[in-house]
């Protein structure tokens, strides 16, 4: 056994962190548009995001193709073995204590909680957000069409809006989560950028880990 | 979805009477008659139209010049002639002025002959210019109606031209939706045999709320006309030799017109309300006439209601050489553009939209020689003017809004302020001496007794509404609610209109004398030469009588005054056009897009910035704010168990 495990390939990590300042820009941007905040005018916010959300469409649009080519998809393909136990760490366990009933391996890197949440926001979050927002930018081509009689432009609006919410609570919470709750604290934050994880000195017993798969 | 309705009423007909009545000056006519609720009229298809002129009468009692305001009335003799020599001038006689200009040694003599004609109105209602059929708005009637005609317009005098509409084509109103026949009409609009109805228009007929109307004001307000002598409802608005050419071509800067010489310059030097009108040299002026330019229309459109910057708000003296800030087309230093750029002028016919606007010109850049229309932003700016770079949405807003919403930030930015409101009912106070008071507040006349109480404004935001180029009028006669608000003129059209975009107008608020027993609005003779004149006599009820008997007379209206009046809060909008600004001080994306922004009783649907579902907001900020808690709640609570195991590991 090594003392470091490697966990993220550089396109992995370079995938997670443009796509977080993308995501953190879309939000600075898109609340502006919103009229939450005035700290930029809104024509500077309209051109940011849309510049924005083109960049990001292109990165997510390499990144399906990269986790079909590489099989990464099944990362996210969710599972309720272990589900409860990881729960009820967050719950309680981690207040005691106690270790993690889950290890993160290069072919198990998500927990299933993780799965769950990740799943969530790629399958459901994302092309919500996606789909009505390509809808609002290019609403002039289709308002004079069966889909302009039959979609109020409204719908789409709220669509894109109430999506906006579920990412900023997905956002907190897995900040909170990933960034926080390693061993030390920052442990995953570290993997996330440097793609290993340090094994020395953990409290936790890598034997344990449901998903240990030798390196 | 929107209504895809034809909604142009009769007065959006393309009317080129002008051309056909050989005048002199004129405007490409959108509206000569605009439709209204009132006259009705039955025709077929064999109706024909028939423009008829003012006869000749007897010259009435208006016709007097040299009229002193403020209580110092002025000498006639000071105007240059005798009083005698000033009638005949003003009323049609002209043969003195006519020797005395040949004398001049100068051609200008025969142009001056007959010193009637009809061009001119500048500055009334929309005018972009001259106000060549002035005669035609006056007198447009059926032919095949003619005992209607008659009883209603008969004092009206002669027909002199004849227009054969082509069949089909004129508009009519069945009195719940307007009709036009087929496009490319001569006179577009269809006849059906039903009742049409319209209205006439024009500086004769419309009221205002600054100087109420024309009627028993003729010789002042007729002092921007361009044409000598309109003194009166009597005026033969196609008498080429009345046409004062000079007001438009002098080229020295000296020439012109007395505020009370029904279209003449002063002959002498002649004061005026504390300012000495200076004869101009008359001869120097004709040898040095020249094109038009931004002065020589200034000098009358930026004087409407009275003074520089007093009505229009986007037209004043500061436009004769604006900055780039102000007007980013006309500096001279710039690309200098005269009035005549836009308005354009072809064989003293000219581009302009008054009474009927061009709302919406979506035909895109106006090719020079084939297209006629060359007046709107659009005209040479396209219909997608933007420059597209991530987004296309600015273009996308031309659908809905005018150039000049967003391009035209603030009116009267030119530091002379405008004028609004305007109340009449204050008027009256005057000294121990009987002179009107005059009180004035930063340099500005807030109180003036011959006029009420005053109020000014610059870099005044314009109002916002949905216009299709129809304003529909309050005219003598109109049924009033008063205790509203009256609008005297009113902008047609909403957000389902097809036709409408968001427009920008200077509103002007008033507050002007009405009939307390008919309910309808009144006109007061304001100056004249006897005390039924109110800036004579100060009594209201003899200058109403005054007023309201000279409309009847002059064939304005036939509604009578009940000798009751009281006053009634009015408004007024204005198209605002003028002071473009550049690019880069155009109203901001953010002044709309954002709650309570400047279009938000306007627009329905969902505005970006504007409107949000009050549930998701609700909810989502608060689910927001519940996994911040339970995150922050979450670590705290492991950095306090954390603490509390090093504590027993470090002791145990």
């Amino acid at each position: 056994m090594t003392d470091k495990v490697r966990l993220f390939t550089l396109y992995e990590r370079f995938w997670h962190w443009s796509q977080a300042v993308l995501i953190f820009g879309l939000l600075y941007t898109g609340l502006a548009l919103h009229g939450t905040h005035r700290l930029i005018g809104y024509g500077t916010a309209l051109e940011m995001h849309i510049l924005l959300a083109w960049s990001l469409i292109g990165l997510w649009a390499f990144t399906i193709f990269w986790h079909l080519v590489t099989g990464e998809w099944r990362q996210y393909v969710p599972t309720h073995r272990g589900l409860l136990a990881i729960v009820g760490y967050y719950a309680y366990g981690i207040f005691s204590g106690e270790p993690k009933p889950f290890v993160s391996t290069a072919a198990a890197k998500h927990n299933p909680l993780q799965r769950l949440a990740y799943l969530g926001f790629k399958a459901a979050i994302a092309p919500a957000l996606w789909i009505s927002g390509l809808l609002l930018l290019f609403f002039a081509t289709w308002k004079t069409t069966v889909l302009g009689d039959w979609l109020p432009l409204a719908w789409v609006a709220w669509t894109h809006v109430a999506a906006t919410f579920a990412l900023m609570v997905f956002a907190i919470g897995h900040i909170c989560m990933a960034a926080t709750t390693g061993d030390p604290w920052y442990a995953y934050l570290k993997a996330m950028v440097t793609g290993y994880k340090d094994t020395r000195g953990s409290t936790s017993d890598p034997g344990q880990g449901a998903g240990e798969a030798g390196s | 979805m929107r209504d895809r309705r034809e909604p142009k009423p009769l007065d959006q007909v393309l009317f080129q009477v002008q051309r056909q009545m050989g005048r002199h000056l004129g405007i490409r006519l959108r509206a000569v008659i605009a439709a209204g609720d009132r006259q009705s009229r039955v025709f077929d298809e064999g109706a024909e139209l028939v423009i008829r002129r003012l006869g000749q009468q007897t010259p009435g009692e208006e016709h007097r010049a040299g009229e002193g305001l403020r209580g110092a009335p002025i000498d006639p003799s000071q105007l240059g002639f005798p009083e005698a020599a000033i009638e005949g001038r003003i009323v049609g006689n002209q043969r003195m002025v006519a020797d005395e200009v040949r004398d001049l040694g100068h051609d200008l003599a025969g142009r001056w002959g007959r010193a009637h004609h009809g061009v001119g109105d500048p500055g009334q209602l929309r005018d972009e210019g001259w106000d060549a059929p002035t005669g035609i708005h006056q007198a447009l009637v059926l032919r095949d109606d003619l005992t209607i005609a008659d009883q209603d317009r008969g004092d009206l005098g002669r027909a002199i031209a004849v227009i054969r509409r082509q069949p089909r084509c004129l508009e009519v109103d069945d009195h719940d939706g307007f009709h036009r026949g087929p496009p490319g009409c001569g006179l577009a609009g269809a006849a059906r045999g039903k009742s049409a109805t319209y209205r006439i228009l024009g500086k004769r007929f419309a009221l205002n709320n600054l100087c109420l109307g024309i009627a028993g004001s003729y010789q002042r307000c007729s002092a921007c006309h361009a044409g000598y002598g309109w003194s009166d409802g009597d005026f033969d608005f196609t008498a080429e030799d009345l046409v004062d050419c000079l007001v438009c071509h002098d080229t020295t800067g000296t020439y012109v017109k007395f505020p009370i010489g029904a279209g003449h310059p002063p002959y002498e030097d002649t004061p005026f309300r504390g300012d000495l009108f200076r004869a101009p040299d008359l001869v120097e002026v004709a040898q040095h006439v020249g094109p038009t330019s931004r002065a020589t229309c200034g000098a009358c459109h930026f004087e409407g209601g009275g003074g520089d910057a007093v009505k229009h708000g986007d037209l004043d003296g500061s436009l004769s050489a604006p900055t780039r800030a102000l007007d980013v087309h006309m500096p001279p230093d710039g690309r200098n553009f005269q009035c005549s750029t836009c308005h354009e002028f072809s064989g003293h016919v000219q581009e302009g939209s008054r009474y009927q606007v061009t709302a919406k010109p979506m035909s895109g850049i106006a090719v020079p020689g084939r297209d006629s229309d060359r007046l709107a932003c659009e005209s040479c700016h396209g219909t997608a003017p933007h420059r597209p770079g991530v987004h296309d949405k600015l273009n996308e807003h031309v659908e809905v809004t005018a150039c000049q919403t967003c391009h035209i930030p603030t009116m009267a930015r030119g530091g002379r302020p405008t004028k609004t409101p305007w109340d009449w009912s204050t008027a009256g106070r005057r000294d121990d001496a009987g002179r009107p008071i005059v009180e004035e507040r930063d340099g500005l006349v807030v109180y003036d007794g011959m006029k009420g109480d005053l109020r000014w404004a610059e870099n005044l935001r314009p109002e916002y509404r949905w216009f299709n180029g129809t304003m529909r009028y309050t005219l003598l006669g109109d049924a009033i609610d008063p205790d509203a608000t009256v609008a005297i003129n009113r902008p047609e059209g909403d957000a389902t209109d097809p036709g409408a975009r968001i427009w920008p107008f200077k509103i002007i608020d008033g507050r002007q004398p009405y009939d307390t027993r008919h309910q309808t609005l009144l006109v007061a003779r304001l100056f004249g030469p006897d005390e039924t004149a109110y800036w004579r006599g100060y009594d209201w009820d003899k200058a109403l009588h005054a007023g309201m008997a000279e409309a009847r007379r002059v064939g304005q209206s036939d509604a009578t005054y009940s000798g009751e009046f009281g006053f009634v809060d009015t408004r007024m909008y204005w198209p605002v056009s003028h002071m473009v600004a550049p690019a880069e001080d155009a109203i901001r994306c953010g002044a709309c897009h954002r709650r309570h922004g400047l279009l938000d009783d306007l627009v329905t649907g969902y505005v970006p910035g504007r409107d949000r579902h009050p549930l998701i907001e609700s909810i989502g900020w608060w689910a927001v704010a519940l996994t911040f808690l339970a995150v922050a709640g979450h670590g705290l609570a492991r950095y306090l168990a954390y603490r509390r195991r090093s504590a027993q590991e470090s002791t145990g």
